[in-house]
């Protein structure tokens, strides 16, 4: 016996993967073969009228090749597999929205790497916004907005009302980009842009297939352990709602993984910058301060050594913070490939200097109310903490635009002349102070390239996400200040609490040795213990399968089906294939026991003791043996196993008086002086396994002696006798009398008797008011249907006690007695049918 | 769990000595390890395939959708039979659990729960209440009756760190057993809602448990992220075997009716079936065109075929002993969450995302 090997240090080795990360990687495998150039699915581009159609395959040739590849043989096997490739957008029919693959001349086309859902972040609204409002732009027929979209797009255009404009221009700028691009190239792109989105933003009716289990969310780096159920409930409600569902635990390992390989990738070729160079980016940024300034960018780009500092935040937390760090990727795709098109190389990206400033409230940062708490002290505007860029907090500053292009040139300028980055591109938001013609025309007088910032769009921001980083480093752990200075003093904290860290460290890391060893001897004493176990043998193993599957394979109704010809204990239908309660009710009805659950009483002592009226009979056999307390016994152990809690003493209790006590037993069970020891033992310390022992020790006795002797008993013997003779065979064939349009008839086939090769069926015509019976003899309905031998009519009360009565069937020929007949010949008319078809066949 | 297995062992004191404390330990538990899995090699004496190739192969089983159950907003998370053979329990994302007769595919009860995501739910054996829980950490009890509004009757029984994942009742009324992200799993007291007994030793969230079919036995299954499944001793709260060999997290864990084995679907794409006497994994099913977790799983009556619900939205019908897929049923439009065969074998279940639950026979 081995346990899972512990994770030792979980933190470090943990890699943040997609929840969905196993059936993605299965699926790129089986995407890269497909994409084989030699041996995957033929890419080819087709001519059609005055146009082409640039690489496409057939659903035909992806259908076939799945077929010979996989080592398929079934074509809606194969169907499927495609269509669920292509529901998670690998793949894509050119001209539609619905994800699906059909086994035809359709063509399909490859989606690029870069936006296979591995790759790709939960992506936002205003992405999705803008890519629509792009699509407004093109002014071609197959660019048209669908129903679906339109609306996405009005209610979208609701949401951003205020930063519409914003999305406009973003949407203005890449359809621009666009129309650079050749046209073919631009005709795929295209069409992989709008993949992308149906995967995403699925037409309505389709599946999602980017939505995530919950469960798997700990994959993604969810902290196992919430503070309490409202933590966890929070975390769920804002799972649960919003644009920002459990998917967007992006995989942050994938994230670049894939390098676009196909020919249609060429878009995201630049794409692909690691964080490494955003990071730097930052502390590039002007208005330095040393120490934190790195702080950050190590945050940023090894975001592991923070990350345990959010085991107070439940759920979706980290992978908020996932996300930022995919964010810092998006952005330099966003920015630096949409707005400025490709021809801005993705090498530039570092010389973008990026300049915001942050306020610092004293209970918590503002903008991450949906995280934290809401602000409840709002501090003054001379509170506020402007840092020019930096992430260093400094000097209060509330200016107008003089002192801004003043506090710019002391220090932005000489921090860029000493990094030499004469030719930076500078990134400003559009603060009035800021967007200001005056500070605008200081910019170009002083050769500083600006960089549009996108309004109202903190996504699409660079800084806005370094600012997140630094702003759960000052409020860790929820922590809230009191004053100012507190706030100002809490980055030297963080200067600090580095050096704290690597003691905390130390103690952890000896910690986890002292952990590390005992696992190691435990896990040393559980292999040990294996080793000296005695197992059986995989031959001895599946030989007991096998008998367990001959034993019960007439008990299975799947094997079996319950009343077909191979049933030997004639059963009822299956309930659920044949709409009648019948094979559940039989017994209720009839009042006897069927054959099914005799044949299973006989099969093992378990299901004799399972069943309840089996114990029943059991006991009324154990009682004649006069050993009908070790049944009771071992019943009363079992009830006391299964008790509550508060009912426990009282029934240890009653049990010992009753059966246990050496001496005052009223009915005392014959256990040996061993288990008896150990019954004392455990008595010492009562629980509600205190007799269990004792009671293993019963029922091995009843299961060697008494079961035995049950099944060769009387008692028995006559149970299985009584069942056999009046076999109950049960039928509902509605069908028979469905034409009959007067009044609804049902009619009902009952085996009343049987003998070797024919049975006699009464079959009773249930018309609501009057109901009549016919008594058919048929051949054994296992055999051909032969028609009725003979058949007789009546009025079903005085019927049933004929046939009772009278109706005998010999070995060998049919003996229907002719009596029967006299108790009534009144025909009804819906005796009428030929009975031939009502019996069962 | 280590801690409360074996005494603390010596620590040498100097740092250096325990990086080679370690080093020797975790060579002596590979060296075991390679040798427990050679003699375990040494008992697999012949593939199952090979000792069930005189069995007949299974006929055609007509397996149809009988019964189509429609009501839930959301995914549908899990079900499970009531032991009168019809009726079902089934609870979604959108924090509904609701009681269906599957006969007549009539809703009985509905109830909303506080929380999203209720991914439990259990039918106790009297039929007379239902058990249920997720992301409220909580395993919350319902008397089922038609007199009042039941909702007012709900008593929280168990409370975990984390989401319920499981529960079942342990055999009776009395007893509830439930299994968490916090991986660990607890048996607790209806009545008055205290923990009886807890397991501790995943190391990952757990997922599922099952308990055998038999009465007498004392131990219960249970499985989840940590890729293992473990067997425990009700009474002493102890681990008393592991298996291992999948490669993702264990999704759905079932005992085989003979109660001792136990299959297994799991997340790498394959089921399993392990036998607690042999201590070891027997067969695996798996097949290349098969690239999506099993989420559930569950046997036929006599253990030959084996129901594997998948996330490619099929369920795959297994034959247990000749390892061999013999067919697979369409029908949910979303990924299957949860199957269970039904107490008396007549049918199967399923659950899926599509927001529908089927039965099928």
């Amino acid at each position: 016996m081995a346990l899972p090997r512990l994770r030792v240090n979980a933190n470090s080795e943990e890699r943040l993967v997609h929840p969905n990360h196993m059936v993605y990687q299965k699926m790129e495998g089986l995407v890269q073969h497909m994409l084989d150039p030699e041996n995957g699915v033929p890419i080819k581009t087709v001519k059609s009228f005055l146009s082409k159609v640039p690489s496409v395959f057939t659903g035909q040739d992806l259908i076939s090749w799945i077929m010979k590849n996989l080592d398929m043989s079934d074509l809606s096997d194969a169907l499927h597999l495609a269509h669920l490739v292509a529901s998670h957008g690998y793949l894509f029919q050119i001209d539609d929205h619905v994800l699906t693959v059909k086994n035809d001349g359709t063509f399909y086309r490859f989606q690029t790497p870069y936006f296979w859902p591995s790759n790709c972040w939960e992506p936002e609204n205003t992405d999705y916004a803008v890519y629509l409002c792009k699509r407004t732009m093109q002014n071609k027929a197959h660019l048209e907005l669908e129903d679906f979209e339109a609306e996405n797009l009005a209610k979208l255009q609701k949401m951003f009302s205020r930063k519409w404009e914003f999305v406009f221009m973003q949407a203005e700028a890449q359809y621009k980009v666009d129309k650079k691009r050749d046209r073919l190239e631009r005709q795929i792109l295209d069409s992989q842009e709008r993949a992308f989105w149906d995967v995403h933003r699925p037409v309505p009716g389709c599946v999602n297939t980017t939505e995530v289990d919950f469960r798997k969310l700990s994959r993604s780096g969810r902290p196992k352990y919430s503070s309490g159920g409202h933590a966890a409930l929070n975390a769920a409600a804002s799972s649960g709602c919003g644009p920002f569902s459990t998917s967007a635990a992006a995989a942050a390992a994938h994230a670049h993984a894939t390098q676009p390989s196909t020919s249609n990738g060429s878009t995201a070729g630049g794409a692909s910058p690691s964080t490494a160079p955003a990071a730097s980016s930052s502390s590039a940024s002007p208005g330095q301060s040393s120490p934190l300034t790195s702080s950050t960018g190590g945050a940023s780009s090894g975001s592991g050594s923070f990350r345990n500092n959010y085991y107070a935040r439940p759920g979706l937390r980290r992978c908020t913070q996932v996300q930022d760090t995919l964010k810092l990727e998006h952005l330099v795709y966003s920015n630096a490939i949409r707005m400025n098109g490709s021809s801005l190389h993705a090498l530039t990206w570092p010389r973008i200097g990026i300049r915001d400033e942050k306020k610092f409230n004293l209970d918590g940062p503002d903008g991450y109310a949906h995280y934290w708490r809401d602000l409840r002290k709002d501090p003054s505007t001379s509170k506020r903490n402007f840092g020019g860029g930096s992430l260093m907090v400094w000097a209060a500053f509330c200016g107008n635009r003089d002192d801004y292009q003043q506090l710019l040139a002391q220090h932005l300028l000489p921090y860029l002349r000493r990094r030499r980055r004469a030719n930076m591109i500078y990134q400003q938001d559009n603060a009035s102070v800021h967007a200001s013609n005056s500070t605008l025309a200081w910019f170009a007088a002083k050769n500083v390239v600006l960089l549009d910032w996108p309004a109202c769009s903190p996504d699409l921001n660079p800084v806005e996400n370094l600012w997140s980083v630094l702003v759960r480093r000052v409020y860790a752990n929820a922590k809230q200040y009191t004053t100012v200075n507190d706030l100002k003093k809490s980055d030297s904290c963080r200067v600090g609490w580095f050096t704290e860290r690597s003691a905390r460290d130390e103690r952890a890391q000896r910690k986890q040795t002292i952990f590390q060893i005992t696992n190691f001897v435990f896990q040393i004493n559980l292999l040990n213990n294996r080793l000296s176990k005695n197992v059986l043998r995989t031959s001895k193993v599946v030989e007991n399968y096998l008998s367990y599957y001959e034993q019960r394979r007439v008990f299975d109704p799947f094997l079996t089906p319950p009343g077909c010809a191979a049933d030997q204990f004639q059963s009822q239908p299956n309930p659920w294939i044949n709409d009648t309660v019948d094979f559940w009710q039989h017994d209720k009805i009839t009042g006897d026991i069927s054959t099914r659950r005799l044949k299973l009483w006989e099969e093992c002592f378990e299901e004799l003791l399972a069943d309840p009226l089996g114990r029943e009979t059991l006991q009324k056999f154990l009682d004649k043996e006069y050993s009908g307390e070790n049944l009771r016994f071992w019943w009363e152990v079992q009830k006391l196993r299964k008790c509550s809690s508060r009912m426990v003493p009282v029934l240890v209790t009653e049990i010992y008086n009753e059966f246990i006590d050496t001496n005052a037993a009223t009915s005392p069970v014959n256990v040996d002086c061993k288990v008896m020891e150990i019954t004392e033992e455990n008595l010492k310390n009562p629980n509600r396994w205190s007799f269990d022992e004792a009671a293993d020790h019963i029922y091995c006795l009843m299961k060697n002696d008494s079961y035995q002797r049950f099944l060769r008993s009387d008692i028995y013997k006559d149970l299985v006798a009584q069942s056999r003779k009046k076999h109950v065979y049960l039928t509902n064939r509605t069908q028979g009398v469905a034409s009959d349009r007067r009044r609804r008839v049902v009619v009902v086939g009952v085996v009343v008797a049987e003998g070797p090769d024919a049975v006699a069926v009464l079959l009773l015509v249930l018309p609501a008011a009057r109901p009549a019976a016919t008594v058919v003899v048929v051949g054994r309905p296992t055999v051909n249907q032969k028609g009725p031998k003979s058949f007789l009519t009546g009025n079903l009360p005085s019927f049933s006690t004929a046939v009772r009565t009278n109706l005998h069937v010999g070995g060998g020929g049919v003996a229907a007695a002719g009596g029967s007949g006299s108790s009534g010949s009144s025909s009804q008319p819906g005796t009428s049918y030929s009975p031939t078809s009502n019996a069962p066949s | 769990m280590p801690e409360n297995a074996t005494p603390h062992p010596p620590v040498a004191a100097d740092p250096a000595r325990q990086g080679d404390q370690i080093e020797t330990l975790a060579r002596e538990a590979e060296e075991l390890r390679k040798k427990l899995d050679q003699e375990r090699q040494k008992l697999n004496d012949i593939p199952i395939q090979q000792a069930a190739e005189r069995l007949e192969p299974m006929g055609n089983l007509g397996i149809k959708q009988r019964r189509i159950l429609k009501g839930h907003a959301g995914k549908v998370l899990c079900m499970d039979w009531s032991l009168d053979k019809r009726h079902i329990v089934s609870s979604s994302q959108d924090g509904k659990v609701i009681v269906w007769d599957g006969f007549t595919t009539n809703k009985e009860h509905a109830l909303t729960m506080p929380t999203t995501w209720v991914m439990a739910c259990a039918y106790s054996p009297s039929s007379q209440m239902i058990a249920c829980g997720g992301l409220d950490n909580k395993c919350s009890v319902v008397p089922l009756s038609f007199e009042e509004d039941i909702i007012q009757k709900k008593r929280s029984v168990a409370t975990h760190t984390s989401y319920m994942s499981c529960c079942t009742f342990l055999r009776s009324d009395n007893l509830l057993l439930t299994g968490s992200g916090d991986s660990t799993c607890a048996i607790w007291d209806v009545e008055s809602g205290q923990m009886i007994q807890n397991f501790h030793g995943h190391t990952g969230d757990v997922f599922s448990l099952d308990i055998p079919k038999c009465d007498t036995g004392n131990t219960f299954i249970s499985a989840g992220a940590d890729k293992h499944s473990l067997v425990w001793d009700i009474r002493s709260g102890q681990c008393v075997q592991s298996f291992e060999g999948h490669e993702a997290d264990i999704n759905s864990v079932r005992f085989h009716p003979n109660g001792d084995a136990f299959a297994t679907g799991s997340d790498d794409a394959t089921c399993r079936l392990f036998d607690l006497r042999a201590d070891r994994q027997v067969c695996v099913y798996e097949k290349e065109s098969i690239l999506f977790p099993v989420n559930g799983v569950d046997f036929s009556l006599s253990g030959r075929i084996l129901f594997a619900g998948y996330g490619d939205y099929r369920v795959g019908v297994w034959d247990s002993l000749k390892c061999v897929r013999h067919s697979v049923l369409y029908g949910h439009e979303n990924r299957i969450s949860c199957l269970r065969t039904s107490p008396d074998g007549t049918a199967i279940c399923s659950a899926s995302w599509d927001c529908t639950i089927r039965i099928w026979a």
